[in-house]
């Protein structure tokens, strides 16, 4: 295969400061980081000639199908590359391999990728609808009749998962309600975190049970938000204002029902395994190498999985891995010093500040959360279309 | 009463499953090439594509492989029916399927927990496959 290390560079980031924007669209939050990134890269609008963006609608918005060429006219861009690859809140992983591949193979050098959502302001109660309700389409033949007539949620799907998983392991409530205090006492260290009161493993289990064994605590928060991250190509990227941020490795995988014979548990963690292994043998690394991980928290159970599919704990080691502290700011592998989706941002599809909470941490711009000398960072983003149909992202960026 | 649920739609493909569902019967499929179970139901194999797929009627008889209890749903029909649970459960041919496990107590509901088949009429024209406490 051709050597993928370093083909591309994030040189330009932004994370919408906004949790609550009731006044914005989804189109301008993303327009209004869109700008803010490229000011961040010191590139132009005519410099960007591929872009890639996600739907919102309905839950976060109007944005709906051929959703690229709707946000480009809107931005007034031309770019001669689009894509509007759908894995839910992994898109954004997605989207970057897309543009390594398209920047390695000459397609293209300076991709814009960007996101934004009115979530919060639209009320959508995303973990706790039917999926029809929640996408506002009526009842399939196949699959939905086979599947939504028995009231299965967002919170739901992962309460089977997380069900499976804690009686495979003998992973405790009290270890998935960890997660949820560590990304709280993160995000206490980032001024604009959504909640930033601390919280306890008590409060957590006290926070009332939405879909078994998950607590209200257990799940993200919805806000409004936006962000666009600049990926370019080596010659762009020794020019811009900031040092680059190398994508030293990347993969992906998904992962499906399988005609009914699927361990939805196993598979979650397996299929984080392929990606990372695809990853970081691009990488040339090791799980040793990592100093700071970002790891999608839709829900606590998903930090537990992907710290195993990743590899940086053993199978069924996850719960006594960060009960242990060691994802804390200040131990063996901090995650999500931002407070993640539980407690900082997450307007749906969290995937995309991962890169940028990433960047500004290899950067050293991070202030009070600041996690000390960060050479290697990892991201792992897992989204889904709905119920076990999943997909995941993993990336390796350094610094030079 | 009024089924204010959401309910099922047929298409041509699966509407073989539905009319089996209105006579009692819970149809699995088995691909006479390959051997392998498939579940939803499907007008081919999903295993080897090119065998010939047949209709099975399972037993019914399984075990809960996983489940959750929704204590909060805000869609209608499901926003007054809380908690309930929904559930893999693992009949023959190793499958796993989703479905409602009913006539229990939902807080009592655990991982290996046998249970059978039972149908639900929910009207004139749809009959539910669920499963409940064997």
């Amino acid at each position: 295969m051709t050597d993928l290390r370093k083909a591309a560079a994030i040189v330009g980031v932004h994370e919408h400061p906004t949790r609550f924007a009731p006044d914005k669209s989804e189109w301008l939050l993303q327009a209004e980081s869109a700008i803010a990134a490229l000011q961040d890269a010191g590139l132009e609008p005519k410099d960007i000639d591929a872009y890639f963006t996600s739907a919102t609608q309905p839950e976060g918005g109007d944005l709906g199908a051929c959703s690229s060429i709707m946000m480009a006219d809107y931005l007034n861009i031309h770019p001669k590359f689009i894509d509007e690859t759908d894995v839910g809140g992994a898109s954004f992983g997605y989207f970057m391999n897309r543009a390594i591949l398209g920047i390695q193979a000459g397609l293209f050098k300076c991709a814009l990728i960007g996101y934004g959502a009115t979530t919060r302001s639209k009320m959508v109660n995303v973990g706790t609808l039917g999926f029809n309700d929640l996408v506002g389409k009526p009842m399939a033949a196949t699959p939905d009749s086979f599947e939504q007539i028995y009231g299965i949620t967002v919170v739901g799907l992962m309460g089977m998962i997380a069900q499976r998983y804690m009686y495979d392991h003998s992973v405790t409530q009290e270890q998935l309600a960890r997660v949820a205090v560590t990304m709280r006492n993160h995000a206490q260290l980032n001024p604009e975190a959504r909640y930033r009161t601390p919280i306890t493993v008590e409060d957590v289990l006290n926070s009332g049970i939405i879909a078994s064994p998950l607590h209200k605590l257990d799940c993200c928060l919805i806000s409004d938000g936006g962000a666009a991250v600049i990926v370019a190509s080596p010659e762009i990227a020794r020019n811009c204002k900031k040092p680059p941020v190398w994508v030293l490795g990347f993969g992906e995988s998904f992962m499906h029902h399988g005609a009914g014979h699927t361990d939805w548990s196993a598979e979650t963690r397996n299929m984080v395994s392929r990606a990372s292994k695809d990853c970081f043998g691009m990488a040339g690394l090791t799980t040793n190498d990592i100093d700071m991980a970002m790891i999608y928290d839709a829900f606590t159970i998903n930090v537990l999985l992907d710290l195993e599919g990743t590899g940086f704990c053993g199978v069924g080691e996850a719960g006594a891995f960060v009960e242990a502290g060691n994802v804390d700011i200040g131990g063996s592998l901090p995650i999500n010093p931002d407070g993640g989706g539980l407690s900082s941002n997450h307007p749906g599809r969290r995937g995309i500040f991962l890169f940028v909470e990433a960047t500004k941490q290899l950067r050293g711009e991070c202030g009070l959360r600041q996690i000390k000398n960060v050479k290697i960072a990892a991201c792992t983003a897992t989204g889904a279309a709905f119920l076990a149909r999943r997909g995941t992202a993993v990336h390796v960026l350094g610094r030079d | 009463m009024e089924w204010i649920k959401p309910l099922p739609v047929a298409s041509g493909e699966t509407k073989p499953f539905w009319d089996a569902c209105k006579e009692g019967k819970f149809l699995i499929q088995k691909c006479k090439t390959c051997n392998e179970y498939q579940y939803h139901y499907r007008a081919f194999c999903s295993h080897c594509w090119f065998g010939e797929i047949q209709d099975i009627e399972s037993k019914g008889d399984g075990n809960i492989w996983s489940f959750t209890v929704i204590n909060r749903n805000r869609s209608p029909g499901f926003i007054d029916d809380v908690p309930y649970v929904v559930a893999m459960i693992e009949i023959e041919g190793g499958l796993k399927i989703i479905s409602n496990v009913i006539n229990c107590d939902p807080w009592k509901v655990y991982i290996g927990m046998p249970v059978k088949l039972t149908f639900t009429k929910a009207t004139e024209e749809w009959t539910l496959p669920m499963f409940e406490p064997s």
